[in-house]
């Protein structure tokens, strides 16, 4: 190799990527170009999809808002959006109690501990969501381990297979890395310091922890449950396997309306109602969350 | 707020050790500190210091002794049972409460009533001078101006002890300053004992009543600014505050007289420090009493004289820094103030003259020290 080649090499080497730069921000709308492929793909297999859905809503079988009346009426839609609604919250609040020791635990370990615990978390994801939602179904049948493990304590046998509480405790296991994860971001940047100035100016360890810790902890709380709550709200799997049919979500009667009688004017509404519910509930969240979110800047930037 | 007043605190063989195959981080440190003192306690990052007033603050536990509060033994009480106000190093200001909200949080605690709570809030912002902020967020406010919220919550409960862990560590020199004589100015408006923590040994002379000198988890030295600048009690007391000129040699008694004797030197002193006599030790002459005359002059009586050749000079302004190495090989500087220059130029043949009061004798290693209040010198337990 001729040497000479090294130091050419390094001259030229850092220009170029600050030539680029300079290309870019010279003509900044040329970033938009960056974008493009996302927006082709997300248009044609998400926009378009719900757009057409949203519309056979309103047109299917004809013009109107008969779907949308039927979904009132019928009996069964809004008894279903109720139970989703309940599911999801009652989801959403276990998982918060079980993820929050558990992230808080994360912030005060060895790194070591900390990656193996990180990896607990993400066990689930490593795994097939249909082999989870059986194991879940072996585990919780009426002569099931957990059932007999009940029954040696004498509390069983308990129904848990096909029930919503089975549906609970299948969905908590998967959702829960959704909560644990945005928690311990949140929790990692909180300032333990200032539990020893709150407990140094006079409060009880609770106290400190009630009046300090828990409210810095609070963007991470919301970011989790909205999280959590929104993919409970649309839930597929794990109900249709381990729910009965009696008791389905909103996901599966709208799968029953569109595959089954493929009356695609009702899941339609079905689906348009689900889709408002969880912009609502992004709006409601961001307005809560921002002023907590910038106090969330503020802790980072005062180290 | 006139009803406050510091109370006396008394560490007594306070040790801390994290493992039992190391040092101890703090070791037998023995300090009594007056009520409405304002004590420093100064040295350099690892010496302990920092870990000592935890202790104090109640956030370390004790391995051994023993820490009390006007007589009680406060030991074995968490932190918010002790009631002593802290300042922390970078501030620790609750992030998502408002100035107001900060400052009055210990109040809450004390279960005090609303009405109450907010006129003594009005009152402290009023004292730092920060009323007009009392609504904005931490976030929203400078460094000093953070700086004095930390301390004026620390102050609004009327605590007897202020504990304060390098409270201007992190902010600039100018800026430092002026908070330095803010904290003055509150050590006398409040009359409460202050426990200042600080690398700093500028910041240490500038504030304290006494200072105590940390170095290996021991104190090496108790004392007013004067007294610790004078009288040394040991080689890192007397290097870690101002500069030195260091002789290492034998202490020996000679014509009642203790005297150091070095290879192809002998330096006078009048300390009285007999005990010292037949080890290894060190004189320390501070360079401002060093007086420099090219070429050869008469020896006084009670002066001692060294020949040296002078390295380099440095200009300070005021006044200017003049290096030597003696004929003996010592290093070394004199400090001649402007206006009262020798003609000495580098390279020239000097004689060094300073009064065998000049120089004090310290052992070549360091022995522990108990501090009392009022003590003109420490007393050797070794």
């Amino acid at each position: 190799m001729p040497i000479s080649s090294t130091p050419i090499m390094s001259a030229s080497a850092p220009e170029r990527p600050v030539r680029r730069l300079l290309w870019l921000s010279a003509r900044p709308w040329y970033g938009v170009l960056l974008v493009v492929p996302a927006v082709c793909l997300l248009a044609t297999v998400f926009a378009y999809p719900v757009a057409a859905l949203i519309w056979l809503s309103f047109a299917d079988p004809s013009l109107g808002l008969e779907n949308y009346h039927r979904l009132l009426t019928d009996g069964v839609s809004l008894l279903v959006l109720l139970r989703t609604l309940r599911m999801a919250t009652i989801v959403t609040l276990v998982t918060l109690l079980l993820a929050y020791p558990y992230a808080y635990l994360m912030t005060l370990v060895g790194r070591r501990a900390r990656s193996v615990m990180v990896a607990l978390v993400l066990l689930p994801f490593w795994t097939s969501l249909m082999a989870r939602t059986f194991a879940w179904i072996v585990l919780l049948q009426d002569n099931g381990p957990i059932n007999d493990l009940l029954a040696m304590v004498g509390l069983g046998p308990l129904e848990l297979a096909g029930t919503e509480a089975g549906v609970t405790i299948g969905m908590t296991q998967v959702l829960l890395p959704f909560m644990t994860l945005p928690l311990y971001g949140t929790l990692r940047t909180i300032d333990r310091r200032l539990l020893d100035a709150a407990i140094g100016l006079g409060a009880r360890p609770l106290t400190a922890f009630r009046r300090v810790y828990l409210p810095l902890s609070m963007p991470g709380v919301v970011a989790g449950a909205m999280m959590v709550y929104i993919l409970a709200l649309g839930f597929y799997v794990t109900p249709a396997m381990l729910g009965s049919p009696s008791e389905s979500m909103i996901s599966q009667l709208m799968t029953v309306r569109i595959t089954q009688l493929l009356d695609f004017g009702a899941g339609g509404a079905l689906a348009t109602v689900l889709f408002l519910l969880t912009l609502l509930l992004l709006a409601l969240v961001s307005r809560f969350l921002s002023p907590s979110a910038a106090l969330g800047m503020s802790t980072r930037g005062e180290r | 707020m006139t009803d406050m007043r510091g109370a006396a605190i008394r560490l007594s063989s306070v040790t801390k050790r994290y493992s039992e195959h190391q040092p101890p981080v703090v070791n037998d440190v023995c300090l009594e500190i007056a009520a409405g003192e304002f004590i420093t306690l100064l040295g350099p990052s690892g010496s302990g210091k920092s870990t000592t007033l935890n202790m104090i603050a109640g956030f370390e536990q004790l391995t051994a002794g023993d820490i009390l509060i006007d007589g009680v033994s406060v030991a074995s009480l968490p932190p918010y049972k002790r009631g002593l106000g802290m300042v922390f190093q970078h501030y620790a200001l609750f992030p998502h409460m408002t100035i107001a909200q900060n400052v009055a949080f210990p109040l809450q605690q004390r279960k005090m009533r609303k009405r109450d709570i907010q006129r003594r809030v009005d009152d402290v912002l009023d004292l730092v001078g920060l009323a007009h902020l009392r609504d904005r967020l931490p976030g929203q406010i400078s460094g000093g101006q953070a700086q004095r919220v930390a301390l004026a919550r620390a102050v609004v409960f009327e605590p007897h002890v202020l504990l304060m862990d390098e409270p201007l560590g992190a902010l600039d020199k100018k800026l430092r300053e002026q908070l330095q004589g803010e904290i003055a100015r509150m050590h006398r408006e409040l009359g409460i004992t202050f426990i200042f923590v600080t690398h700093d040994q500028e910041e240490a002379l500038a504030l304290s009543d006494r200072i105590a000198v940390f170095e290996g988890g021991r104190i090496e030295q108790v004392g007013t600014a004067q007294e610790l600048y004078a009288r040394p009690a040991s080689l890192f007391a007397a290097e870690f505050l101002g500069e030195s000129n260091v002789f290492h040699g034998m202490i020996t008694e000679r014509r009642g007289r203790v005297s150091l004797v070095g290879e192809g030197f002998e330096v006078l002193t009048d300390d009285g420090r007999a005990g010292l006599v037949g080890t290894a030790g060190v004189v320390v002459v501070r360079p401002e009493r060093i007086r420099l005359t090219v070429g050869d002059v008469a020896v006084e009586h009670d002066v001692n004289a060294m020949t040296a050749t002078v390295t380099h000079i440095v200009y300070q302004g005021s006044y200017r820094k003049v290096a030597f190495r003696t004929d003996a090989g010592t290093t070394g500087s004199a400090r001649e103030p402007a206006g009262a220059e020798s003609s000495a130029m580098p390279g020239d043949r000097v004689t060094l003259c300073w009064r065998v009061g000049d120089g004090v004798i310290v052992p070549a290693q360091s022995v522990p020290v108990v501090g009392l209040p009022g003590d003109a010198l420490v007393e050797s337990t070794s």
